[in-house]
């Protein structure tokens, strides 16, 4: 076809469009030609309009009479509405962003474009964040008149809204995450939400009676600075990158290993702590130690509660290319054997910073030392029980998680005594139990109710038992899945050598 | 034979303890239309995705124009077209938008983009749609927005899974029309759809799958003649009960009831001369009030159903065997 008759056959039937510019990404113009017809995104935008306009009608004509009533009504009705914004409507409309795709499966049509699973997601996330900030400009106007009624401090509105922002992305990106998970999960997470917010407060009310220390060193970090504000934002930033992965996870091609970025992530945590250590900042390192802890022992347990292999292309990925990277492969791969050794490198990181005097502010290194030893079992006896089960591979998430709950409230039996008041004399023996087996032992241990009684009968002992056990079991039950690495490194380097360029596109 | 565009060699693909890919083989030509065929769970749909790299095998290799599909999908991607069963368009968008969208999720950009865009809207006749909210087109009409979209990236390979199901007449004739047009310009398709006579007018060759093997393939003709001693196939009309004939054909010794209609019935008799036949008919005139009686050709329909019942041969046509390591 020569260029003539391109150009008429291009006049006729394909004018071209002006609203977005081709150098924009794809996916951020397509959710935005989509958001902005959105009734959700047109009907909030009216509303609020319509809203604050009878609002600043109603201040002005009571302001006369009751002045300080006008004020705290029109900044209420600003920020409240902000806050329905931000908070409810941006994270609402996320809700629904990939579970369309997925249920339609359109999300297949998408992957076979040049549009990664990483491109797609976060151009919904992008997408609903520019909606919102319209949604702000809309509402500046409104801030602007808030002058007339006074009581206005320009950099505490300014700081204030870059925060609303800021969670507002985090909340939208877990919106889109949550948005790729089955109805059932969706349905069970604001009360899962609700029961660990149970479990937790009753866990500090533990730790207050058993006098726990760990936690005191995040109390110290608060208060205004430009250490404090850049950690916030960091973390904050961190949240939703992790968020935002978790969503590409649930849709990504079987091919991509997201185990990897996932895991990398919470490595990039600890970067600051170092960097906090040197600006001499001791309180905000061991805050951010602490965060990066806790992120980790999370992830550990999501990358855990997998008894999948990995696929040949995850692994070969890394064949031929020197020790240290296929020792980075071996914490990278999915499964639960790779997921141990990269929570074994992550507990060694802490350990070595908290040796290093990270934590120097921790009254007993060495049990807190030996509570990292306790946390890795904790995490990986779940899987291991579930790789004896031969039938337990297609529910080994949910049944992983199970696991850790009942022995959760078995814990939170003991630590209470509340065995003693149901079993009599068998509740010493159970609650001696509690202190030996994996998951409780880390709970005890983490609240602080592990006391020199039983440190005395021989506890501790026992405890190294089964620290020694849980790694022989973990070393036997992951054969299997070393002999398949094993092989796939070798396939790997041979292919490598067979086709050493790929071919172009 | 022209050069294989698709290789597939020795492809398996199980989810849990079910084998719904178990060592199919076979290669695509370039420029020709084949027809998937097989029931339902037979492991068409699987193939098909593994082949448009949405899905990993757990063993084999997929060539698609001498390039690795679990090394390179990126390379592959861009080569081929991939139409699914089932198509949602999205809300708030015009046909124009949609089309647009894919054409820069393609990498087209400025001119390209354009043209590209003017030349798939005058092929699938969607131009004067173009401001239409995609949610609101007929059956035919997504189809042809879905083929549109699937032409974006000017593919060599399109797979085309049930592409005509739920269209009415006039759109499948269009759509017919348009594959012809595809293969003239040189493009292979791969065609999945339970509408067998349909898939011989359209393909040059089919692949039959059962229980993730495959166990015809070949072209229409070959299929029709796989078994020399097939059941000659006849259609009977009758005067009043069908009932009669029916009950006739269950108690005759070489008789087998294929089809029953309103008015009469398809039946195999597995006798052999015009002797026998014309023996059988003197019988059959006697009992049943027969106003016609002809024999038929073997549809695919037929010969489909006897490939499930008897299972059959592997694929003669196996592409060249592949170095030990790959065949992991």
């Amino acid at each position: 076809m020569n260029a003539t008759a391109v150009s008429s056959l291009t006049d006729k039937v394909a004018p071209p469009r002006f609203d977005f510019p081709t150098w924009l990404p794809p996916m951020l113009v397509k959710e935005l030609r989509q958001g902005l017809r959105a009734r959700g995104f047109v009907g909030a935008l009216m509303g609020v309009q319509t809203i604050m306009v009878i609002m600043l009608v109603w201040a002005f004509a009571i302001e006369g009479a009751v002045a300080n009533s006008a004020t705290s009504m029109v900044n209420g009705f600003f920020w409240g509405l902000l806050g329905l914004l931000l908070f409810v409507i941006t994270p609402t409309r996320g809700l629904g962003g990939l579970h369309t795709e997925m249920t339609s499966r359109m999300i297949d049509l998408l992957l076979l474009t040049r549009l990664t699973s990483w491109r797609i997601v976060l151009g919904k996330w992008v997408s609903l964040m520019t909606q919102a900030l319209l949604l702000v400009i809309a509402m500046l106007p409104y801030g602007v008149v808030r002058y007339y009624f006074g009581s206005v401090d320009l950099v505490s509105d300014l700081r204030t809204l870059m925060f609303m922002l800021l969670g507002c992305g985090a909340a939208t990106a877990v919106a889109l995450w949550v948005s790729g998970l089955p109805k059932i999960i969706r349905v069970l997470l604001p009360v899962g939400f609700f029961i660990l917010l149970q479990v937790g407060s009753g866990g500090f009310a533990m730790m207050g009676r058993g006098g726990s220390s760990w936690f005191s060193v995040g109390s110290s970090v608060g208060g205004p600075g430009i250490g404090n504000f850049s950690l916030l934002v960091f973390d904050a930033g961190i949240l939703i990158l992790f968020a935002l992965l978790q969503a590409v996870r649930r849709f990504a091609p079987p091919a991509e290993n997201h185990a990897a970025s996932s895991r990398g992530l919470v490595m990039v945590m600890f970067l600051p702590v170092p960097l906090c250590a040197l600006a001499g900042e001791p309180a905000l390192a061991r805050g951010q130690l602490v965060l990066m802890l806790v992120v980790l022992l999370l992830v550990g347990a999501m990358e855990l509660a997998s008894l999948r292999f990995p696929m040949p292309v995850h692994v070969r990925k890394w064949a031929g290319r020197g020790r240290v990277r296929a020792l980075l492969g071996a914490c990278s791969l999915p499964g639960w054997p790779s997921a141990a050794v990269f929570l074994a490198a992550g507990l060694g990181v802490v350990a070595l910073t908290t040796l290093a005097g990270g934590m120097t502010g921790v009254a007993g290194v060495s049990a807190f030392l030996w509570m990292l030893v306790l946390a890795w079992v904790a995490l990986v006896f779940p899987i291991l029980l579930l790789a004896m089960m031969p039938h337990a591979a297609k529910a080994a998430g949910a049944l992983y998680f199970i696991i850790q709950a009942v022995f959760g409230i078995l814990c939170i039996v003991a630590g209470n005594h509340v065995t003693t008041l149901l079993l009599g004399d068998t509740a010493h023996m159970l609650e001696r139990l509690m202190h030996v087996l994996p998951v409780s032992s880390f709970w005890l241990a983490l609240f602080g109710l592990k006391n020199t009684e039983d440190a005395a009968a021989g506890l501790h002992s026992w405890q190294v038992a089964m620290v020694f056990l849980m790694l022989m079991l973990a070393w036997r039950l992951s054969r299997d899945y070393r002999q398949f690495v094993r092989h796939q490194m070798k396939q790997g380097v041979v292919r490598a050598k067979a086709d050493p360029t790929p071919p172009s596109a | 034979m022209s050069t294989p565009l698709v290789e597939v060699f020795d492809l398996t693909r199980s989810f849990g303890p079910v084998r719904a890919v178990d060592g199919v083989s076979f290669t695509l030509p370039a420029g020709q239309v084949v027809g998937l065929i097989g029931a339902n769970g037979a492991g068409k749909t699987t193939t098909m995705r593994i082949l448009a790299s949405l899905d990993q095998p757990d063993g084999g290799v997929v060539r698609v124009g001498g390039v690795n599909i679990v090394d390179h999908p990126e390379v592959v991607r861009a080569r081929l077209g991939w139409m699914p069963d089932h198509f949602t368009p999205y809300a708030d968008t015009t046909v124009g938008d949609y089309l647009d969208f894919f054409a820069r999720a393609q990498g087209l950009r400025g001119f390209d983009l354009s043209r590209r865009l003017a030349e798939v809207l005058e092929f699938t006749d969607l131009g004067p749609l173009q401001t239409r909210p995609s949610t609101g087109l007929s059956k035919g009409q997504m189809q042809r927005l879905c083929l549109a979209r699937t032409l974006l990236n000017d593919p060599e390979f399109l797979i085309l899974d049930e592409p005509a199901a739920g269209l009415d007449p006039k759109a499948r004739i269009e759509f017919k029309n348009l594959v012809r047009i595809l293969r003239d310009r040189g493009k292979t398709l791969l065609i999945s759809s339970h509408i067998l006579s349909e898939l011989g007018e359209m393909c040059d060759t089919l692949l039959f799958m059962d229980a993730g093997r495959v166990v015809h393939h070949g072209d229409k003709e070959s299929l029709q003649r796989r078994d020399a001693t097939a059941a000659l196939v006849f259609d009977i009309t009758v005067h009043g009960e069908v009932a009669l004939l029916t009950e006739w054909l269950a108690v005759r010794p070489g008789w087998r009831l294929a089809e029953t209609r309103r008015d009469g019935a398809r039946a195999e008799f597995s006798g052999t001369g015009a002797v026998a036949v014309a023996a059988e008919l003197r019988r059959l005139a006697a009992d049943v009030a027969v106003v016609d009686f002809h024999r038929q050709e073997r549809r695919l329909e037929d010969a489909f159903v006897d490939l499930l019942r008897d299972g059959g041969p592997p694929s003669p046509s196996l592409p060249p065997p592949l170095p030990t390591e790959e065949k992991s």
